[in-house]
Parts: structure tokens; sequence; C-alpha cells
């Protein structure tokens, strides 16, 4: 009787945690697997390997130096003569005509303009490929590469002092997908592919800013409609207010609009169309943090 | 209706949209895709600085040298890559009418700036910008100003600051001034002398004329004013200056030395170290009043302090623990907690005006280092290293600092020390070329 009871508890939460969770073959972890292959052979791509992202602009490696006996602090240095004189330049007192009065300008005229292309329900004629350059490393003077820990975080550390040991990846990263009605003519490797094109893509698109304040926690979301040629028909950031209220993440936001643009056109296969037609792109900056 | 989670998606989140999902919406639901973009690449922007243009050679020359300190600034800053204007295909005068996107995207430039300058018949100088997104064919924004025309190099400052800001949400800092000391002359005859510069090192000067030892000069965050260390008979004590009016005092009648002087964030206070037989404490000195306050009481040494932005708390380091490390502070003086407690000793911790970080020097196994770490301690880095790295300062931004670097002396004796900047994620360190060796860099806040 006792037992009966328990075991119908036993059921009972099996049910629930199915209810809750899912069948566990639904949440294995399918992107794990997978991770390591570049889906990117679909038949309406071209050949070209999708682009590696450019490494992170690499430290100038400071020159190690001859150790010598450590120098005074500044504090203690030799006095010299008494009584400080007074400086005898003065700086400019005429600060104000100097000031220049900022007025906002209005664009230029509309008509010269060759007429704004706003992106409406029609989609614009298909934008040509755009080259998508590599930018080089910014300057000259810092040619070597970055060691490789700093793969793992956008921020330098020119010693690690402290052992701080580094949190295991987040294994909820690349999670299988969530069941619910199943689209019969795509699987659930075919999307994985197609999860994993975009991500490439744009990985090697989005440019973003780890100095920002807070940069780590600006999570950007856009909800994207393209094209059937992959080009993007229009693309919004959800968090509007946000925009509005927010400097950093207005910054953020128009780095991710812009990976976007300049990602334009995507490159997915065409048969999936109804799959991708409109997707939400959630820049999520986190990981590269190693935080 | 098919939902795809990718990366760290709320499994709750995800439940409550299937059930909505089962529950609803069936037949007409879209299919929509939920991706998780976790890489990106960390790049200069690349942007078009385009001459500014004018009807006259007067007006063209001044659009020129504009567009070149605005791309200085911009390049220097480690977030921009200004294009070679040799790669240009549009010309400013047709760039006036309206830029053409296409060519723009062509080099690859995702910013652009075109601008104009115009005598007039007043004899000042109108200098308008705009600032174009390539990508989204829109213009970001424009703003016209008026000037003396000897005044385009502050001009184009302030137009950078503007592009700067409107482009990564943060405060510019190109309109800005260092104060430094200038350093010539043999080690054992050395001649320091308080200089300011543009923050380009451009409009260099000497302040004083280096009869008088000039050390530790701090800016003030809100007025043309520095404090700093200098001598009264054999005792050194912390001067007030006007940069404006050149005026100098001494802060206060003390029968110690006073050192380590810092304004406070509304800049009506000076807070200080006070040494007395051996043993230093905190003192705070209202500007307006004299009104001094003590703020530590220990036997330990209790030195360089620094506030918060918010003015609440302060920095400072001491070496009550055994070894000289940094300790915050509720601004009255209580509630003192110690926030780093690694190997090695800590110096000249000053807080950023964005209130994020502390910046600070360490010193470990005879090697000096500038790093960063959040008010409570977490998240060290260091960012520069040297034989000797000293004397942090920020940015009124808080997104760079300055700082300066010695190097051993050399076979005949002799030194070199410099000044650099670098930004806070630790890349882009740059030196700020000065006539004669520096150090102890002091940032300005923005010119009003």
């Amino acid at each position: 009787m006792r037992s009966g009871a328990f075991y119908s508890g036993i059921m009972h939460a099996v049910i629930l945690a199915v209810l809750v969770f899912g069948l566990p073959s639904f949440n294995a972890p399918l992107n794990e697997t997978v991770i390591p292959v570049e889906f990117v052979v679909l038949e309406d791509v071209d050949d070209e390997a999708v682009k590696k992202p450019p490494t992170p602009e690499p430290p100038p490696e400071p020159k190690a130096e001859e150790k010598a006996p450590e120098p005074e602090p500044p504090q203690q240095q030799a006095k010299l003569e008494p009584e400080p004189a007074p400086p005898e330049p003065k700086p400019e007192p005429e600060p104000v005509q100097a000031e220049p009065e900022p007025e906002p300008v209005a664009p230029p005229a509309p008509e010269v303009k060759p007429e704004p292309k706003k992106e409406v329900a029609e989609p614009p004629p298909v934008p040509k490929r755009r080259p998508i350059v590599k930018t080089e490393a910014p300057t000259k003077k810092d040619p070597p590469k970055p060691k490789p820990d700093q793969l793992t975080s956008i921020l330098r550390n020119v010693e690690k002092l402290k052992d701080h040991p580094r949190p295991a990846p987040k294994d909820e990263t690349a999670k299988g997908p969530e069941k619910g009605p199943v689209q019969p003519r795509v699987s659930v490797f075919e999307q994985n592919q197609m999860v994993q094109a975009i991500q490439q893509q744009l990985r090697a698109c989005w440019r973003l800013d780890p100095g920002a304040r807070e940069a780590e926690d600006l999570v950007v979301e856009i909800r994207v409609k393209l094209n059937p040629d992959g080009s993007v028909r229009q693309a919004d950031v959800v968090d509007v207010v946000r925009m509005v209220q927010d400097a950093y993440f207005r910054s953020a936001a128009e780095n991710a609009k812009r990976a976007i643009d300049v990602c334009s056109p995507f490159r997915l296969p065409i048969k999936k169309y109804d799959v991708w037609r409109e997707l939400t792109l959630r820049f999520n900056p986190r990981e590269m943090f190693g935080t | 209706m098919l939902r795809f989670f990718v990366g760290p998606a709320s499994r709750l989140f995800a439940l409550t949209l299937t059930l909505v999902v089962v529950a609803g919406t069936s037949g007409t639901a879209r299919a929509e895709l939920v991706v998780d973009i976790t890489r990106g690449f960390v790049q200069p922007l690349p942007i078009a600085v385009t001459d500014f243009d004018g009807s006259v050679p007067e007006e063209t020359n001044f659009g020129k040298d504009i567009a070149r300190v605005i791309a200085a600034d911009l390049e220097r800053s480690g977030l921009f890559r200004p294009i070679e204007q040799g790669a240009f295909i549009q010309d400013p005068a047709t760039l006036r009418i309206a830029p053409k996107f296409g060519d723009w995207r062509l080099i690859n430039a995702q910013a652009l700036i075109s601008g104009a300058t115009q005598l007039q018949a007043d004899g000042r100088l109108r200098v308008e910008f705009r600032l174009w997104d390539v990508f989204a064919e829109t213009q970001i924004t424009g703003l016209a100003y008026f000037t003396t025309p000897a005044n385009w190099r502050r001009v184009a400052h302030i137009i950078a600051d503007a592009i700067y800001k409107r482009l990564t949400g943060e405060e510019g800092y190109f309109d800005t001034r260092i104060v430094y000391i200038a350093e010539s002359g043999p080690q054992n005859r050395r001649v320091k002398r308080l200089s300011i510069m543009d923050q380009d090192g451009e409009n260099h000067r000497f302040l004083t004329d280096g009869s008088v030892l000039v050390l530790t000069p701090r800016f003030s965050p809100t007025t043309q004013e520095i404090t700093y260390l200098s001598y009264v008979g054999e005792s050194p004590r912390v001067f007030l200056f006007n940069l404006n009016t050149g005026q100098q005092e001494v802060l206060g009648n003390f029968p110690g030395m006073t050192f380590a002087p810092r304004f406070s964030p509304d800049g009506n206070r000076v807070i200080m170290s006070l040494a007395r037989q051996g043993n230093s404490e905190i003192y705070d000195m209202d500007l307006r009043t004299r009104k001094i306050t003590r703020l530590t009481d220990h036997s330990a040494i209790d030195t360089s302090p620094s506030y918060s932005p918010d003015g609440r708390e302060v920095v400072f380091n001491s070496d009550r623990g055994g070894t000289q490390q940094i300790y915050v502070m509720s601004s009255n003086g209580s509630n003192v907690r110690r926030i780093t407690f690694s190997a090695g000793r800590y110096a000249t911790p000053v807080w950023s005006p964005r209130g994020d970080l502390i910046a600070f020097t360490r010193i470990y196994q005879s090697e000096f280092y500038i790093g960063v770490m959040r008010p409570d301690g977490s998240g060290e880095r260091m960012l520069a290293k040297g034989f000797l790295v000293e004397g942090p300062t920020w940015a009124p931004n808080g997104r760079v600092l300055s700082f300066y670097r010695q190097t051993p002396a050399d076979a005949r004796g002799g030194v070199a020390s410099k000044l650099y900047t670098i930004d806070l994620t630790g890349f882009n360190e740059r030196e700020i070329v000065t006539p004669v060796d520096g150090s102890d860099p002091a940032w300005s806040p923005l010119i009003p």
C-alpha cells in the first residue's frame, strides 16, 4: 500500500519532469556534437569559405626590461629650493567667444538626395554581394599575435597575477531545439545547420566594443526579416525603450544592426526560406569576456 | 510554429512559449528562428573622414586641417580606423550635395564624416559636420559651430568628441588637456617643470620655470585648477594653482607635511595625506571654508586617497594589514574595508570618473604594473607593465588611462621617462610625444 503510493509519487514526478523539461532525447545538446563542422555547403551558396573572424587587436607586448633596484616613490624626491615661484605663462583666459554654440543641422535638401531607400513591404533591389573586406590590424606597430589565453577574453591582462579559476563554460550555450510542433519539412539537424550558418556569418561581421560600461550585459535582440535572396528587408531592435534611454545600449544595438547590414545578404538555403525568413538574432557578448 | 533556442535561453521561458504555442495559435503561426550570436570581433570601426569643403582657399585649408585633427583624434582612441583619403571615390564638393553610399561601401567605410567651413562676414568661422551611417544610408547626426578662426583646432576636438559620443555612447575626451611634470637634465640635477598640453600633445607650455620642485599635479574635475605638491622651505606642501588666473596658494598651515592631494568630484574639496612623526593620515579640506576633517586614525601609513565619482566613498592605500594594500571607506572615514589581497604592493589608487573601475599601480617581483579592478576588488587586470610605470590618471570619460613609464638607467646613468595612454580594455597603448621627458600626467575635465 505504502509502496504503491511511493511508486505512484515517483511516476507522477517523472511525468511532471517530462512535461517541464521535455523528453530527454529532445534536450540532448545536439549542437555540442556538431559544433566543429562548418555547414556552409548549401546549394545556393558559393564555395567561398566562411570568413574566419579577425583576431582581436594584438597587444603591443611590453618589453621585459632588466631589473634594477626599485626606484623610490615620487613623494620622496630630493628637495630643491624653497619658495614656490608663481608660474610664468598664463593659460588662455578667453573662453567666452571660444565656446562654439552647437546648432543642429538639417540633412541636405531631400531633392538632391538619391531617393532614400526606406525599406517597406516590397523587397528592395537585391544588393549585390558587398565585398566584405577584412579590416587589417589597425596599427602597423602591433604585429604580435595574441596569446592563446587571450582568445577566451576580449579584455587584456598583461599578467596573470591572481589565479582566477576560469568558470567552466556554460553548457546551455548550444542547446538543442525545444520540443514543440515540428515542421515536417525541416529536420532538427537542418535547423542546426542554419543556425550555425547564421552564427558563422555574423561572427565575421559583428564588431563590438568591449570597453563600454558593463559591456558584457549589453545583450541586443533584433528581429530580422529576410528576402529570399538572403538580403535584409527589415531589422528592428526589440528593446526600443532602452534604445532611447541608454546610450551604451544604443551604441551596442547600432553595432549589432551594422553587423546585420554588413553580413547582408546571408547565405542560406533558399529551399528552407520558410524557416529563416524571420529571425530573432540575440547578440550576447558575455561569453567572450570569459566571465 | 517552431521555436529554436540556442545559447543561454531560459528553459522556463522556452517552456512558456511552447505551451502558448500548443494552447493557442497553431495553423497560422509563423516559423521563427531565434539565434544567439555569441562571437564577434574587436576592431576599430572603419570610418571615412573627408576634408571639410570650403568655397575659397582659406576655407578649404581650414577644412583640411580640421578633418586631419578629427581623424587623428578618432584614430588615437583605438576605436576607429580612418580610411586613407587616397582611397576615397567621392569628392568633398559632390559629397556636400549628398553621399553616394555605394562609393563608401566599396571602400569598406561603415561611417562617413562630411563637413563644410565658411568664413562669416563678422570674421567668425562656421564649421558644420555630418555623420553618416553608410550601410543604413542615413545621417546619424549633424551640428554646426561658430568660432574665431584661430580656434579651429578646438572646434575639431569638439566635433571629434561629438562623433565619438554618438558612436560609442560615451562622452568624448578629445577637448581636454593634460598637465604633467616635464623633466630635463641629468638624474642628479633633474629640472622638473609643471607643464600643460592638449591631450594630443599640441599647444604645449611650461607653467613653472623649474626653480622649485613640483610633483603629483592633479586636475580639478570641475574647474581649471590644479592641486600639486611643492615645497615650503624644507617641507612638502599641497598647493592650489588656478590655470586661468595663474594664482597659486598653499593649502593650509599644518605642523607636518602634506602630500598626495586630489580633488573631490565636485571640485570643492581636496583630500590629501598629512604626515606627523612618521605617521600619515587622510584629511579632507573644504576649499571654501578651509575647514579640515580627519578621515583615518590608525598607526599605519594611510595615503593616496581618491574619491568615488559620487563622492560617497574614498579609496586609499594603507599598510595596516602588513603590506601596502588598497582600502575603501565611506567619505566620513567609517566602514573601512580592504579590497586587495594579493602578493606585492599597491599604490596610487584612482577611482574612474565612470565609477566602475579603480586604477592603481602594483609592484610585484620588482616589476611595476598599471592595473584596474572593480571597486569591490574583483576583476583585477593588469594593463601595462614595466621597470617603472606609475601615476595612472583617467580621461574624464573613464575610458582611457594615462600614466608614465621610466626606463632603467643606461650605462651613463641616464633614464628616459615618457607619457602613455591606454584603453581600459588593455589595448591601444600610445605614447604622448612631449618636448622633453615627462612624468605624473593628470587629465583635465572636458574644457568648459
